[in-house]
């Protein structure tokens, strides 16, 4: 069965931005953003001036979506966290909730272990708030955001 | 499937391009990096082998326009083609909302379109 559309509202963003605001600050990282698993960018915190976040988040899901090519084929269910050292740079990867990625880029002001540390917890507290957001997706109840969108309006949209 | 971001008022949308080997996807995902505005597109990734030829993706993000009130992102992506990249194929198949399927128009390929 196909996953569940994912609608993000104010209450639920605002939720993980401050989780994301918040393991910027404690792990001492450089940016931290979390990427749907598709590769959509979600949310991005610290210093994302010169990055192409777009293409980083596209990049993330496709790293994980290869690994997890990669768990399959050695009968394991998932590489749930990755590490990636440069030079100047380091980048972990954690999946969350099995639905979303948490990237933390960071330097040598702060260490893997410190960082590891502040993501386990930052894991934990994605974990509830993705629950909320996808039971929310998944309630009959709640309105479709295309309900509105009618044939007219997306003719309009790719006639300019 | 589309992520919709009600603070940002934004739909986004992941489109593959999706055919045989040689065909033109990457070619097409080219045209359309080449005629887009540039404010309206933001750099084009290809993760291709020494002879260009595509090994994982090929991705292009496109800002079309306002959809009541929503500003409309598309993600476009290509597959590799040759028929022994199947595993990495289906992993970008995941979330689709759209398939564009390039066909190989040259009659010795027919099969290829096919398989």
């Amino acid at each position: 069965m196909a996953s569940p559309q994912m609608v993000m509202y104010e209450e639920e963003f605002a939720q993980v931005q401050a989780v994301t605001d918040r393991l910027v600050q404690d792990a001492n990282a450089r940016v931290v953003f979390v990427v749907d698993k598709n590769g959509q960018l979600i949310s991005a915190s610290g210093d994302t001036g010169d990055l192409d976040t777009t293409s980083l988040a596209s990049l993330a899901a496709g790293n994980i979506a290869a690994t997890g090519g990669i768990a399959q084929l050695l009968r394991e269910q998932e590489f749930a966290t990755q590490y990636h050292e440069g030079v100047r740079q380091n980048v972990h990867i954690q999946v969350v909730s099995g639905r979303v990625i948490l990237v933390v880029i960071f330097d040598n002001r702060t260490s893997l272990g410190l960082v590891r540390l502040r993501v386990k917890r930052a894991n934990e507290q994605l974990t509830r708030i993705f629950e909320m957001v996808m039971a929310k997706a998944q309630d009959p109840f709640q309105a479709s955001p295309f309900a509105e969108i009618t044939d007219d309006d997306i003719d309009n949209l790719f006639n300019d | 499937m589309s992520f919709i971001n009600y603070l940002s008022r934004e739909i986004n949308c992941k489109i593959v391009y999706y055919g045989p080997g040689l065909c033109g996807k990457t070619t097409n995902l080219q045209y359309i990096y080449n005629r887009t505005n540039p404010d309206a597109k933001g750099k084009m990734i290809s993760l291709a082998t020494e002879t260009e030829r595509t090994l994982f993706f090929d991705f292009l993000p496109l800002e079309i326009g306002e959809i009541r009130g929503f500003k409309t992102r598309f993600h476009l992506y290509t597959v590799p083609g040759q028929v022994f990249y199947d595993a990495s194929r289906k992993l970008i198949l995941k979330g689709v909302d759209g398939v564009v399927f390039v066909a190989d128009s040259q009659m010795l390929r027919a099969e290829a379109n096919i398989e």
